[in-house]
């Protein structure tokens, strides 16, 4: 009998020491000071898509404490919302994460412990907001001089642009780095949203691949929506083969994209009614006119329906190359192919029928032929 | 000076890779009555930062305008054509012609004559929105509006 007692005393012991560590919870506490009439915060979780919707709310005590205890089946990305600041972090079952700030503080500075991923967030966060801070600088100044100006703002945008353009590729590239350095980690996926992902599409894809078998993150559904959207367009990306489609050109003949193998062509869908397509024309006609000769081709696929304006921007732009098109806007077989979704879009394909590049517009394009093509 | 400083946003903008289709423009409708047989229908368009929609009386051989139809009922008539506010117009020398466009919000009307007192307004609306980088494609869409 008093062995039974003292068997479940041990008993509770032991579950005593163990509820330290809560594994079917995270919690998220601390203080938040000068709330003023702020009584609630609130927990925004990650969706599927990456979007944030709240889950939970907790009251601030008279002290300024507040507590969420959560349970998810994943690691996942939250926000603490008090008024109009969100907070980002991480938590997983096991945590016990402690983020304090004041509100009165207008630069939003806070305290977080008990998350390793959390805290990386958070210098990344920090990291982003002196490169915000810098280009907005650029940005104020540019506005500011062309208003000085008044109306000839272009030779302005000439400098100012790639100023604005260098800072953020090497912002883009000390993200790279971050995500490098935190591969397995829901940090790294957190950072990816700074990249633009028509530019990082190859990174981006090589990480989904990087990731894929990672038992921590493939549980989180907003990771697998990702993992499956690279899928969607890794047959579409740089390296790949292009998928080769017939269609028949402006004066009536059929054209297909395979006839242009052993040189570079570049797939080019546009619209007449598309005023960034018109304005980036005249710029593929000089390069069509300078690499031409070098073996540079250009097949044109118009989303336009009505044959009429097609002919007509195609003389206005005078346009030299092959035109081709279903007049079945994004419908077209040519545009379901290769998953068109916006205008303009193009794709370089090289002379073995691999694609080369993607969405190169104005200067990149010209850099492109040049490297390329001599 | 506006436009060069949409650009700028943009391109801190990017595109992420969690970012759904885009959906810049959403449509709202209302209806208000002036009087026992007369009422204006509101079509309300909210266009996000830098994106644009085309108006309703911009000229062929230009990007694609703005245009409602409204099916023919015995519960109500039109009474003249959809108006719109004043657009913003600037020349585009890639058309050679003027473009006017609306920015961020904008609310056509149009009148119509209540032929019965109730029912329900059915109308069709096409529209095209592009941003400075790129055209989405043009969208038709349905709409109902009781009466």
């Amino acid at each position: 009998m008093k062995n039974i007692i003292m068997l479940s005393g041990m008993l509770a012991l032991s579950v005593s020491l163990f509820s330290c560590k809560d594994n079917a919870a995270f919690t998220i506490s601390g203080t938040i000071k000068n709330p003023a009439k702020l009584k609630t915060v609130y927990l925004l979780g990650a969706d599927s898509s990456a979007q944030f919707k709240a889950i939970d709310s907790s009251a601030i005590n008279a002290d300024g404490s507040y507590k969420f205890r959560h349970s998810s089946p994943y690691v996942n990305l939250y926000k603490l919302k008090a008024d109009t600041t969100q907070f980002d972090l991480v938590a997983q079952n096991g945590d016990a994460i402690e983020l304090n700030t004041d509100l009165a503080d207008s630069q939003h500075q806070y305290m977080i412990a008990g998350s390793e991923t959390s805290e990386k967030i958070k210098a990344f966060d920090d990291f982003s907001k002196t490169f915000t801070d810098k280009n907005n600088k650029i940005v104020a100044e540019f506005n500011a001089k062309s208003q000085q100006l008044g109306q000839q703002p272009d030779a302005l945008l000439k400098i100012y642009m790639p100023l604005f353009q260098k800072n953020l590729a090497v912002y883009s590239d000390a993200v790279l780095k971050f995500i490098d350095d935190n591969k397995y980690s829901l940090a790294a996926f957190y950072a990816y949203t700074a990249l633009d992902a028509v530019k990082y599409e190859s990174k981006l894809i090589a990480y989904a691949d990087n990731i894929r078998s990672n038992g921590n993150l493939n549980k989180n559904p907003a990771v697998r929506n990702f993992i499956s959207a690279m899928d969607k367009i890794k047959p579409l990306s740089i390296g790949h083969k292009a998928p080769d489609f017939t269609i028949s050109s402006i004066d009536g003949k059929t054209v297909k994209l395979s006839d242009y193998r052993g040189k570079y062509v570049m797939v080019d869908f546009w619209a007449s009614w598309c005023v960034p397509c018109r304005q980036e024309n005249p710029n593929v006609l000089k390069q069509y006119n300078t690499f031409h000769s070098k073996g540079f081709n250009v097949l044109g696929v118009s989303l336009d329906k009505d044959k009429a304006a097609w002919l007509i921007a195609v003389n206005d732009d005078k346009l030299t190359w092959t035109q081709t098109s279903d007049l079945e806007s994004f419908q077209g077989r040519a545009e379901q192919l290769y998953h068109i979704e916006a205008i303009p879009s193009n794709f370089i394909i090289d002379p073995q029928g691999n694609i080369a590049a993607k969405n190169i517009r104005g200067a990149d394009l010209e850099v492109f032929l040049n490297k390329t093509i001599h | 000076m506006k436009k060069i400083v949409l650009i700028i946003s943009i391109a801190l903008i990017g595109t992420s890779a969690f970012s759904q289709i885009e959906k810049p423009v959403k449509w709202s409708f209302a209806i208000k009555r002036e009087s026992k047989d007369e009422a204006v229908v509101f079509l309300k368009a909210d266009i996000q930062n830098s994106w644009h929609i085309y108006s309703l009386d911009q000229k062929d051989g230009g990007p694609i305008k703005t245009a409602f139809t409204f099916l023919p009922s015995s519960a109500y008539s039109l009474i003249g054509k959809a108006t719109q506010p004043k657009p913003y117009t600037k020349f585009e020398s890639a058309f050679n012609m003027n473009v006017s466009y609306f920015e961020n919000a904008v609310v056509f009307q149009q009148k119509i004559k209540l032929k019965l007192g109730k029912g329900t307004l059915h109308g069709k609306l096409e529209y095209m929105t592009c941003n400075n980088q790129k055209c989405l494609p043009p969208e038709d869409l349905d709409f109902a509006i009781n009466l």
